[in-house]
């Protein structure tokens, strides 16, 4: 990228946003591009007049919220702006009465359920708290070990404000919890890891704060069919979340023997009684480690560096051949029952410090969890000097459908390109 | 935008030998007498006859047809049972009607991993039928449930009663098979539930039929739940009865169901076959169900007893068993049949506001319908704020007809206003295509096309529905593609 094509750009966009556009010196390094300059639009008008003013210039963006995930994803492709979403910030309407709130993209999720838990709701978004935007929640759709209580990412929105490439505002659905006017655009847009379009605001649906919960941890021996166990309680009408790990949470090789099963129950308390109750019959629960479902929900969002975590996706009835596809040592282990989702980590092994074969041994094993047992694998965290180009987004199926979107939505490639699956 | 210019209503002699030659004589309908009942769909403002009617009995048939239309530069459009209430499977511009109804094999039912996967033909109620006897259902439940496929479900995105708990078909729909317009076949989603790229399911469901053909579904099935209880809250006043649905939903409760039916509807129900026994001078009734554990029912069955006197109940009868409950849910049930008693015709309007503002918007709706002497009844999901004003009507007096159509635009205008929306299940179709400019920028539309033109660039399936034409293409072809008229 030549300096003289920076400073066209760094000028274009100050002169949309003022000192809202900067140099950043010394370059900053980030999901492989390399940036020189950074752009924070404050409103829907900048952020539009910003996208315009890029695509004039050819200029590719990579999308930040609050930069606590960039590492998720394939390296971005020749990227050398940074478009930051942080100033879009703030909680735009709370209708209370209704259960719905609009906020905009940069607003801390934090900030987000402080807000409407004083109004007796829940946001139902549960990422590890460690700052996230609601526009990079919304951007990467994972779901963490209460989406069975609470929904997956996309049930949250119901509508969206989002500028495209082009500077084009386009808005989806409504502020109302029932809506088919129109495609269900929203759908395409969460999940789409920024390249669709960009993420101004959302309305969102809240959930009751439940009016009471009982967490049970167990440890279950693995003869004593865990895997069952797990799914059962998963289907117990108040299980908010069910997660099953490795016996000992500190230790990455775990006994073997047997597994900790850490289940939620959230509703009436009536409810929540009965299903303790059931799990907890003729079996004995252990001291709670500290943390509950949040422990859980904070280990698979736990950075590895230098190693892998992957995500696989399967039926239910075939979680527990997962399991045993992947475990072995050095390998950390935590599964939801429904919907099924095992997430691995691989510690880096360090038999020479630029010895890739575990990484080699690794993917091969995930590779081929894909064709027996019809897993659908994401790659969570890839070390960062590993070797080859493998798209995390392993084996996207319709790629030819995805780039006729891409075309369409952002023909000259400039929102986070490269980042998602088929390097889309 | 289609560039293509549009075709005339006359079948050409050839394309009808290629489909009667892949679907077979009996399963290929053109004349006029079997094509009328394809000419519309629930919605019976205007009718369009198609040029001719397929019934392929495979994915291979539907591939092998819809090659054969665009080889014939023929548009098509995908029918399911035809209880649409958007006109979405009216042919607009003589296109070929391919019907789903012969694919109705239920392929796989597995209970253990919850999940089943359907032809499109299947009809909804059908597949819970087949799973009762393991103690599952699937959840999305339209009233039109003992007639429409799950094919059309998908397209529509349709919900019902229970939306409120279960929500519509975009939340149990894992994966589909299609049929996309240049007849290639796609697998989108994945049983597992994730599949890495767009969410291609998710923009599909509810795409009305005009983004391919679907040809098979994999839906997500639900436990059946250990306990039902069903309650009738009876009210002076509607106002009353919206504001007490506003408190359970304040309060955290999520019940499966809070459906009004308002006192004209009452009347119309009580005067007909349907009678439930309610009492004709109630200003409407609120079906309230709750589903769950048994030990919770007592719980939540008092806190509704609190709240509902609190907003003025006149009475909050409990269904003592299944019998009782059948008869609460008939009033509902049948406000359809019993309002079609009082004309020829009955135009089931559906619009979607801010839960908090339904006492107010129900009232404005009735003070529409008053001031265009039409008459209004109301039954709706009010627990998702969805609304079902009703205008019964006789369509051959064109006047009245003008009076029902300029009326529907000023209610859905009133419900824009108020931050609500112009469907909430019925879809668009053509129908309410050309409102759209009420709720979306043109900019928003365009983001729209965007998506249709990626499955379906030149417009040849399902052609004129959903997205309204810009005034460009308008100008620069006035006859394009499914463009040619809309009946309203
Ligand atoms: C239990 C749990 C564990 C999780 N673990 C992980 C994890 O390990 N890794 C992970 O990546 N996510 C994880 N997530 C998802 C997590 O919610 C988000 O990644 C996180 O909240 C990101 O917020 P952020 O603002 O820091 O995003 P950023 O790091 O700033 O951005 C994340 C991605 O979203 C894009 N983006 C950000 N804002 C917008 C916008 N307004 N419009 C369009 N695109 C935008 C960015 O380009 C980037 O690709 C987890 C979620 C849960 C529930
Ligand atoms: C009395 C009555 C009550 C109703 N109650 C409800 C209700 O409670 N909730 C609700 O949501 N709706 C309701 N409806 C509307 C209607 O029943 C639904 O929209 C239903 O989903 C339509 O299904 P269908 O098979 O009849 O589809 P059709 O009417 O045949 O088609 C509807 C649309 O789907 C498309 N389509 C059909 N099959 C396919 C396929 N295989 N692939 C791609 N596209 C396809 C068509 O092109 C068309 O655009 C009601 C209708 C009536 C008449």
């Amino acid at each position: 990228m030549g300096v003289s094509k920076n400073s066209s750009c760094l000028e274009a966009l100050r002169a949309v946003v003022g000192d809202g556009a900067f140099a950043l010196e010394p370059a900053r390094v980030v999901a492989g591009g390399r940036l020189v300059t950074e752009v924070a639009p404050k409103n829907a008008e900048e952020l539009s007049a910003c996208l315009r003013a890029l695509t004039a210039e050819g200029e590719a963006v990579l999308v930040e919220g609050a930069g606590t995930q960039m590492n998720y994803g394939n390296p971005v492709e020749g990227a050398a702006t940074l478009l930051s979403c942080r100033h879009l910030s703030g909680v735009v309407e709370f209708d209370s009465a209704d259960g719905v709130i609009q906020a905009g993209a940069g607003t801390p999720l934090r900030e987000l359920a402080k807000v409407v838990a004083t109004e007796g709701w829940l946001l139902p978004l549960d990422p590890p708290d460690r700052g996230g935007s609601l526009g990079g929640t919304l951007a990467t759709a994972v779901s963490g070990p209460r989406e069975r209580g609470l929904g997956p990412v996309r049930d949250a929105v119901l509508g969206l404000d989002t500028v495209l490439a082009s500077g084009d505002r386009a808005r989806c659905g409504a502020r109302v919890v029932k809506n088919v006017t129109g495609y269900d655009m929203a759908k395409l847009y969460v999940g789409s890891l920024g390249t669709l379009g960009v993420i101004e605001k959302a309305w969102l649906r809240l959930k009751p704060v439940p009016a009471s919960c009982r967490v049970v941890e167990l440890e279950v021996p693995r003869t004593e069919g865990a895997f069952e166990l797990a799914l059962a309680a998963a289907r117990r009408g108040s299980a908010r979340g069910v997660g099953l790990r490795a016996g000992d949470a500190n230790s990455l090789e775990g006994p073997g023997g047997s597994l900790r099963l850490v289940a939620e129950f959230a509703g009436e308390a009536p409810a929540t009684e009965a299903d303790a109750g059931w799990l907890l019959r003729g079996r004995t629960a252990c001291a709670p480690a500290e943390g509950g479902m949040d422990a859980v929900r904070d280990l698979q969002g736990r950075p590895l560096p230098g190693g892998l975590r992957a995500r696989v996706h399967v039926l239910p009835l075939r979680l527990a051949e997962a399991w045993q596809c992947l475990e072995g040592p050095g390998v950390e282990l935590l599964a939801y029952p429904e919907p099924a989702v095992l997430h691995a980590r691989f510690v880096p092994r360090s038999d020479g410090a630029e010895d890739f074969v575990w990484l080699d041994e690794v993917l091969g094993r995930l590779d081929a969890m894909r064709h027996s047992l019809g897993a659908e694998v994401v790659i969570d965290e890839l070390p960062e000097a590993a070797p080859g180009d493998h798209d995390v987004f392993w084996g996207a199926a319709n790629l030819g459908l995805m780039r006729a979107l891409k075309d369409r939505f952002d023909p000259s490639r400039i929102l986070n390109p490269g980042r998602f699956a088929g390097r889309i | 935008m289609s560039e293509s210019q549009p075709l005339s209503a006359s079948t050409t002699p050839s394309l009808l030998d290629r489909l009667a030659a892949i679907v077979g004589e009996d399963n290929c309908l053109s004349r006029p007498e079997e094509l009328y009942t394809y000419g519309c769909d629930g919605l019976t403002l205007g009718s369009h006859a198609p040029s001719a009617v397929v019934l392929p009995a495979d994915r291979d048939q539907v591939v092998a047809v819809v090659a054969a239309c665009r080889k014939f530069e023929r548009s098509f459009v995908p029918r399911g049972a035809g209880t649409g209430l958007s006109g979405g499977a009216v042919p607009m511009d003589g296109a070929v009607v391919i019907g789903l109804s012969r694919m109705v094999k239920i392929v796989e039912i597995d209970a253990e991993n919850r999940i089943a996967v359907v032809q499109p033909g299947v009809v909804n109620a059908h597949l819970s039928e087949a799973i009762a006897h393991m103690g599952l259902f699937y959840a999305p439940d339209p009233s039109s449930q003992q007639a429409c496929t799950i094919g059309g479900n998908v397209a529509e995105n349709s919900g019902g009663p229970h939306t409120l708990k279960y929500g519509t078909t975009t939340n149990h729909v894992l994966s589909v098979e299609m049929v996309l317009p240049d007849a290639s076949v796609v697998r989108l989603g994945s049983a597992a539930g994730f599949a890495p790229g767009y969410d291609l399911v998710g923009a599909v469901v509810g795409s009305e039929g005009t983004l391919g053909i679907v040809t098979e579904v994999t839906v997500r099935l639900v436990e059946i739940p250990e306990a039902v209880e069903t309650m009738l809250a009876i009210f002076d006043d509607v106002s009353d009865a919206c504001r007490l649905v506003g408190g359970i939903i304040r309060s955290g409760m999520v019940p499966a169901a809070l459906e009004v039916v308002d006192r004209r509807t009452i009347r119309a129900v009580e005067a007909s076959v349907y009678a439930a026994g309610l009492p004709t001078d109630a200003g409407a009734v609120l079906i309230i169900e709750l589903d769950g554990a048994a030990c919770e029912m007592q719980g939540l069955t008092d806190r509704i007893r609190e709240l509902a006197a609190r907003e003025g109940v006149r009475e909050l009868r409990v269904a003592r068993d299944a019998e009782e409950r059948a008869l609460f849910w008939r009033a509902r049930k049948g406000a359809f049949g019993a309002m079609g008693r009082l004309a020829p015709d009955l135009y089931v309007h559906d619009a979607v506001v801010p839960r908090a503002s339904l006492p107010e918007v129900l009232e404005e709706i009735c003070a529409i319908g008053d001031r265009y002497h039409l008459t209004l009844s109301n039954v709706f999901h009010a627990g998702d704020g969805n609304l079902h004003p009703n205008i019964s009507f006789d369509r051959r007096n064109s006047e009245e007809l003008a009076r029902v159509v300029a009326a529907g635009r000023e209610m859905l205008e009133l419900c824009v206003r108020v931050g609500g929306v112009l469907t909430g299940e019925h879809g668009v179709g053509m129908e309410k295509r050309d409102y759209m400019g009420l709720l979306f920028t043109p900019e928003d539309l365009e983001a729209m096309r965007k998506l249709r033109d990626a499955f379906n660039p030149d417009g040849i399936c399902n052609p004129g529905k959903v997205i309204p034409m810009t005034r460009a293409c308008t100008e620069a072809n006035p006859r394009a593609r499914g463009y040619d008229e809309v009946p309203l």
